[in-house]
């Protein structure tokens, strides 16, 4: 968590100069990170331009959902743009497919805020990874399997459900 | 069922219905698996039935599983011509209900991946067309583009004739079949070629007079967040009201607003390259804002997203947009009716028809 006030502190890391902000999840936790990883988020990036003191307030994430997303951004936006077709790059690229699928090892009610998080700061590339691990998830389940593991209540009357699985004779086998 | 918001709760449907029509739109290639989801529950069954045109719109290209489904589009847009009475029909089976025999490719030749496009007379406009296009000037034609082997081919079939004619091959560029099959079946005719659209980016022309291929890739810019929750564009190509190439795309402005930004394509013009010259076609553009036009019941409504639809999805509210006049009528949705090129918008009909209308159906 940040000590920084300020939403454009300066900050040295690497030996070179970073602009980092502040962004306020909102349970009130306050999260110092470099501007480049916070940009990811294209709602943040449209409220650094807008300016402000104090910090980003970001009243729709909670702090451990932030924390999350706030690895993934820091992960992408740290990888260069190394001649494509290097082994650099290529190492880069599996690095970073690794480092998603680790991300993406949580459970359901953590994907979820994941993917509310994401929609909510517009940070594209994790709303892709987190729709993709949900949809993975969904496929080849029958439908009971897939009201059992997100907890859905079966709310068609008996008759609907026979004509369901009768129009549907072949896809529920 | 309620509709969810924000709502906390472990399961995926607590997501809203924004996100949860995104991962199933996106997402879920299967058809089967779209079904299961629309059989867990009431909401999901809803979401899947009012929004099956958009789900099937954005579909990636066909696994070879959907391969039958997707054969219904060369069928499906045909018979609608051919029975206009009937109109879509109803709920057909998930796989193939016996199809009128001469309107699909015999099976054997039945390609992995292919663009389709339906020309009426009118599209063509009296224009040249190949000798392998030929017979006649037909009701319609269906021209199909495809791959064999290494090959780029297209064949058509004729309405009078009731028969495909001979295959010729494409000259141009090679496309691979993966671009093929993101085009489907909403390919549309402005100056004797067609034009398909491949995923949301590559622009493939086909000359009728000549069979000669093109690929152009123009740069329409990203002018505003395209609609909640789909990072990627809504675009159609169109036919626009001056008989021009045109492309539009919705989504919502800097300050939220509805923004429908309409592209218009020029002739091919000369230009500098580096390597020489080369023709190329330039876009001008417009917005059209789209808070004044619609209703304000629609407009101060939470309104989230707004999308292009085919004019062929049963939609108590859609909205058509007169390109020329710049006016909005909510339209009376006529099944049978697939083209209202140069009176408004020609919103290209969908891919999928028999998909649409049995997803449909499931909240009917």
């Amino acid at each position: 968590m940040a000590a920084a006030d300020s939403c454009d502190g300066i900050s040295t890391s690497g030996g070179g100069w970073e602009k980092t902000v502040t962004l306020v999840s909102s349970d009130d936790a306050r999260f110092e990170v470099r501007e480049a990883a916070a940009s990811l988020s294209q709602t943040v990036r449209r409220m650094i331009r807008a300016g402000g003191d104090g910090g980003i307030p970001l009243p729709k994430v909670d702090a451990r959902t932030l924390s999350t997303v706030l690895e993934y951004c820091n992960k992408h936006a740290a990888v260069p743009a190394p001649a494509p077709e290097s082994s650099s790059a290529e190492a880069a690229a599996v690095d970073l497919e690794w480092f998603d699928k680790e991300l993406m090892h949580v459970d359901l009610a953590t994907l979820c805020s994941l993917i509310r998080a994401a929609d909510y700061l517009e940070v594209a590339g994790l709303l892709d990874l987190t729709c993709k691990t949900v949809a993975d998830m969904i496929k080849s389940k029958t439908a009971e399997e897939i009201r059992q593991m997100f907890g859905i209540q079966n709310d068609f009357t008996p008759e609907e459900e026979e004509q369901l699985s009768r129009e549907n004779a072949g896809v529920f086998e | 069922m309620a509709r969810v918001e924000d709502g906390g709760g472990g399961g995926c449907f607590a997501l809203n219905d924004d996100l949860l029509l995104h991962i199933f739109a996106s997402y879920l290639d299967d058809t089967a698996d779209l079904l299961r989801c629309a059989a867990t529950c009431r909401r999901g069954r809803r979401l899947v039935a009012s929004e099956a045109g958009f789900i099937t719109c954005r579909r990636k290209p066909p696994s070879e599983d959907d391969r039958l489904v997707n054969a219904l589009a060369v069928g499906s847009e045909a018979r609608l011509q051919l029975e206009p009475a009937s109109g879509i029909p109803p709920a057909p089976p998930l796989l193939p209900a016996p199809q009128p025999k001469a309107t699909v490719l015999p099976s054997a030749d039945m390609p992995e991946h292919y663009a389709c496009a339906r020309l009426a007379t009118a599209d063509l406009d009296g224009a040249a067309v190949h000798p392998l296009l030929r017979p006649g000037s037909a009701a319609f034609r269906i021209v199909v583009v495809y791959k064999r082997g290494k090959d780029t081919m297209c064949r058509s079939y004729s309405a009078d004739a009731e028969s495909w004619g001979a295959e010729g091959e494409l000259s141009g560029p090679n496309i691979s079949s993966r671009l093929l099959g993101y085009m489907g079946a909403g390919g549309v005719a402005v100056g004797g070629s067609v034009f398909w659209l491949s995923g949301d980016r590559v622009v493939f022309g086909l000359r009728l007079d000549t069979l000669q291929g093109r690929v152009e890739s123009p740069k329409w810019y990203r002018m505003h967040r395209f609609s909640f929750a789909h990072p990627y564009p809504d675009r159609r190509l169109v036919v626009l009201p001056d008989g021009k190439l045109g492309l539009v795309q919705v989504g919502q402005g800097d300050a939220g607003n509805l923004v429908m930004n309409v592209f218009s394509g020029s002739d091919y013009e000369k230009t500098r390259h580096r390597s020489g010259y080369w023709r190329e076609r330039r876009w001008d553009w417009e917005n059209v804002g789209l808070d004044a036009l619609l209703p304000s019941s629609v407009v101060s409504g939470a309104v989230k997203r707004m999308r292009l639809r085919s004019i062929t999805e049963q939609d108590p509210a859609l909205y058509a947009l007169d390109l020329e006049k710049k006016k909005v009528q909510l339209m009376p949705v006529r099944p049978e009716s697939c083209c209202f090129r140069r009176s408004s918008c020609s919103f290209q009909g969908c891919d999928n028809m028999d998909l649409v209308a049995y997803l449909t159906s499931l909240g009917a």
